[in-house]
């Protein structure tokens, strides 16, 4: 019984030694390489949580990503103009980098994208789990380590105990993009361009987001933490509903987030509804303008703008 | 409260009763008293079930061809019924406990196990956490034994039953829970994709039951193992099986075996004189309750009609089938074997997957209609890190399969062994998918 016990224990040692010897040499060099990235989707958080001193700043998903056109912006308001928009990204990711900004910058404005359905997370899945992911590579600065703590404690505890953690699902693009395997779509000043379009017939007789709920609660709060943020460092914000194809949206959600945009002083867009972006060639998809959409809608924006 | 209490109360009253049932049992000397009491404990554990799972499922049925008969004879649509609805709050593991005290009642009736006088024991036995929720459906003869046995601490023991709980993290996390990421973003919008889309899904579901149910087993016997207990294994690499029939010994084998012995076996002996109709109408009905017992929904009902039609065409067709096994080369009967059988049994699992057998046949009429498009590859990465993860899976089963001597994770070599513990441990960490899913055998 004694020898059996010193014998595990001695294993146990030695185990939990290699193991730590193993992930803190791949987590270093996974590290190297993450931080080596000069484009990609990866790369432009990183731009985002170090570099992002623009004086206009653009956040959202993909929508805010492929649909707001930064030169545009910049020739007509004469300022500089950063897009931080990211594919599938949501209001925990969008508060958190924007909270890290506010460390090292003063942006005069930010623009945020937000979805006709942007409180609709059907799962934890969709709400946390990709966020979480993507903000893990940044756990060393203050501001994303207390964002993630507050959301999901756990993973800075797997963070802290294993290096190779915070790049959990993000090893395929580290080294794609790394040893050029893949290849980023052209990036102007984070804006990416979709051209042409892939619609068809039954994508514009299905209706999208039309089966998600109503409403999530904690989406909800971000967005009010978001727009407070900025309250409070005396940032202006205008919230925009981009244009999409007349099937999806929620008119609760819609009407909740002017509400609330406008409670506090900052300006509300809907360019949903907009009959000027009801022409199927501008779109890319039933989501997303292309490039030429994108350009008209980026101009009829700045002109809103410089009206307002 | 209330729903909280019944979830405590339901189990123990489920306990309680077969315990007593088995203990009066074997300690009646009249026949007849015997048989009445070993029936009013199956009873009464069929009532629970029925009632906590199933009751709702009758109900709407019944309703359904109330209001359909009432509508088509009598022509009064308005007066259209309503079911009546229980909103009761169903303990987790509920099926496994209650067929597992059938079964503990059935040995004892028979006379092939004693009836446990030590009600710890027995409780033990029925609510043994590692099991609890997904099984495997343990006999009584295999586990009470063991109970009984002082239990030590013995390192090497400790250290099989952490390697199979390792394996079984790296099938829930990296290749279960990943595959559920793909799979779920295309069940969602089954009706945006095309057939090749939907045909590949079906496949991924496949792997996705496999990866995620055996990763369960996986755990759960090694965390039993920890403690110094056996129990049943479930898989033995049913995705090699040759046969349906081969596969239901290798698929959920603690439940197919209960079936088999105590539905089975019973039916085909009260229906002997049927001839070879006997074995066949056995077959089905074991099937569709297998089915069932899954949930309440048709679905269920359909996947086990389909397992019970499989089985049953390979029983008929047994003869000419080895005739023509005999004419082909091994490589090919295996190779045609596990192709059809994996394939059959993924189409079935459409069944078993969807949400109501309107979807489940939409989903089918799509994938025949032979749509065009390429494949829905959904987010790169994801599918990378699954192809990583799957790829492992086979790799290891094929060697497990075919070369049992070639072993890495049980290697006698030291280094071998922690470098694949190590590798394993790495791949969790980055290619698993950490958002606290659930296991999908819990639900039922």
């Amino acid at each position: 019984m004694k020898s059996n016990l010193i014998k595990a224990v001695k294993s146990l040692a030695i185990f939990i030694l290699i193991l730590f010897i193993a992930d803190r040499a791949i987590g270093y060099f996974i590290e190297k390489l993450y931080f080596k990235q000069k484009t990609g989707d990866l790369y432009q958080t990183t731009y985002a949580i170090k570099q992002a001193k623009q004086k206009i700043l653009i956040f959202g998903a993909s929508r805010a990503m492929h649909q707001y056109v930064p030169d545009i912006l910049e020739q007509k308001l004469h300022k500089s103009v950063y897009n931080l928009g990211r594919d599938g990204r949501n209001m925990i990711y969008h508060y958190t980098v924007f909270s890290q900004v506010l460390t090292y910058s003063h942006p005069d404005l930010i623009i945020i994208d937000v979805l006709p359905n942007e409180y609709s997370w059907k799962t934890r899945k969709e709400g946390e789990d990709g966020m979480i992911s993507a903000l893990l590579p940044y756990i060393d600065y203050p501001e994303v380590k207390a964002d993630i703590g507050q959301i999901r404690r756990s993973d800075i505890i797997l963070s802290g105990i294993f290096k190779t953690y915070a790049y959990n699902s993000n090893l395929a693009q580290i080294f794609g993009y790394n040893f050029g395997v893949l290849t980023a779509s052209k990036n102007k000043k984070g804006y990416e361009p979709l051209y042409g379009t892939k619609l068809t017939v039954a994508d514009l007789l299905a209706p999208g987001l039309i089966n998600m709920p109503e409403m999530n609660e904690e989406a909800r709060n971000y967005f009010k933490a978001f727009l407070n943020k900025a309250k409070e460092n005396n940032i202006k914000v205008c919230v925009v509903v981009s244009p999409v194809l007349p099937v999806i949206g929620s008119k609760n959600c819609i009407s909740d987030m002017r509400r609330i945009t406008e409670g506090y002083g900052f300006k509300f867009y809907d360019f949903s509804k907009t009959g000027a972006f009801a022409d199927n060639s501008l779109y890319y998809d039933q989501f997303h303008l292309n490039d030429k959409g994108a350009t008209d809608f980026t101009g009829d924006l700045a002109d809103t703008l410089l009206a307002k | 409260m209330y729903s909280q209490l019944a979830l405590i109360i339901i189990p123990l009253s489920i306990i309680i009763i077969t315990y007593l049932c088995g203990y009066y049992i074997e300690k009646s000397a009249v026949e007849k008293r015997k048989k009445y009491i070993y029936l009013a404990g199956i009873i009464a554990n069929i009532s629970f079930l029925l009632l906590l799972k199933y009751f709702n499922f009758f109900s709407l049925t019944l309703t359904s061809i109330f209001n359909s008969v009432n509508t088509a004879f009598f022509k009064s649509a308005e007066q259209t019924n309503h079911p009546f609805l229980l909103n009761l709050a169903v303990p987790l593991g509920i099926s496994y406990i209650t067929f597992q005290a059938m079964g503990y009642l059935i040995e004892v009736y028979r006379g092939t196990h004693p009836a446990e006088k030590n009600f710890g024991h027995f409780i033990t036995y029925l609510l043994f956490f590692p099991k609890i929720v997904a099984g495997p459906v343990e006999r009584a003869h295999h586990f009470l034994p063991q109970i009984k046995t002082g239990k030590s601490f013995d390192y090497d023991t400790i250290v099989l039953g952490l390697r199979l709980m390792l394996w079984g993290f790296f099938k829930k996390l990296v290749i279960a829970d990943r595959l559920e990421l793909y799979n779920s973003s295309v069940l969602d919008n089954y009706s945006h994709h095309n057939s090749i889309t939907l045909a590949f899904t079906a496949v991924l579901c496949a792997i996705q039951l496999y990866a995620d149910f055996s990763g369960y087993t996986d755990i759960a016997l090694g965390l039993a193992k920890v403690l110094g207990f056996d129990l049943t294994p479930n898989f033995n690499r049913p995705f090699f099986s040759k046969s349906i029939t081969e596969f239901w010994r290798k698929w959920h084998i603690s439940l197919s075996k209960w079936f088999l012995d105590y539905v089975y076996t019973g039916v085909t002996i009260s229906l002997r004189d049927w001839g070879k109709w006997s074995p066949i109408f056995a077959l089905n009905i074991t099937f569709i309750l297998l089915g069932l017992w899954h949930g309440p929904n048709w679905t269920f009902v359909i996947f086990g009609m389909l397992q019970g039609l499989a089985l049953t065409l390979e029983f008929l067709t047994r003869k000419s089938r080895k005739k023509l096994r005999e004419k082909l080369p091994v490589a090919v009967n295996t190779l045609v074997g596990v192709f059809i059988t994996f394939g059959y049994f993924c189409f079935s699992l459409i069944f078993f997957r969807a949400n109501s057998v309107k979807q489940a046949l939409t989903i089918i009429g799509k994938i025949f209609q032979a749509s065009k498009g390429s494949i829905f590859i959904g987010s790169v990465s994801t599918m990378f890190y699954a192809i990583i993860g799957v790829t492992i899976l086979f790799i290891t089963e094929y060697f497990q399969e075919n070369h049992p001597k070639f072993l890495l994770i049980n290697n006698r070599h030291r280094i071998v062994r922690h470098a694949t513990y190590v590798t394993l441990i790495l791949l969790i960490i980055l290619f698993g998918v950490f958002n606290e899913s659930q296991f999908i055998y819990f639900k039922f």
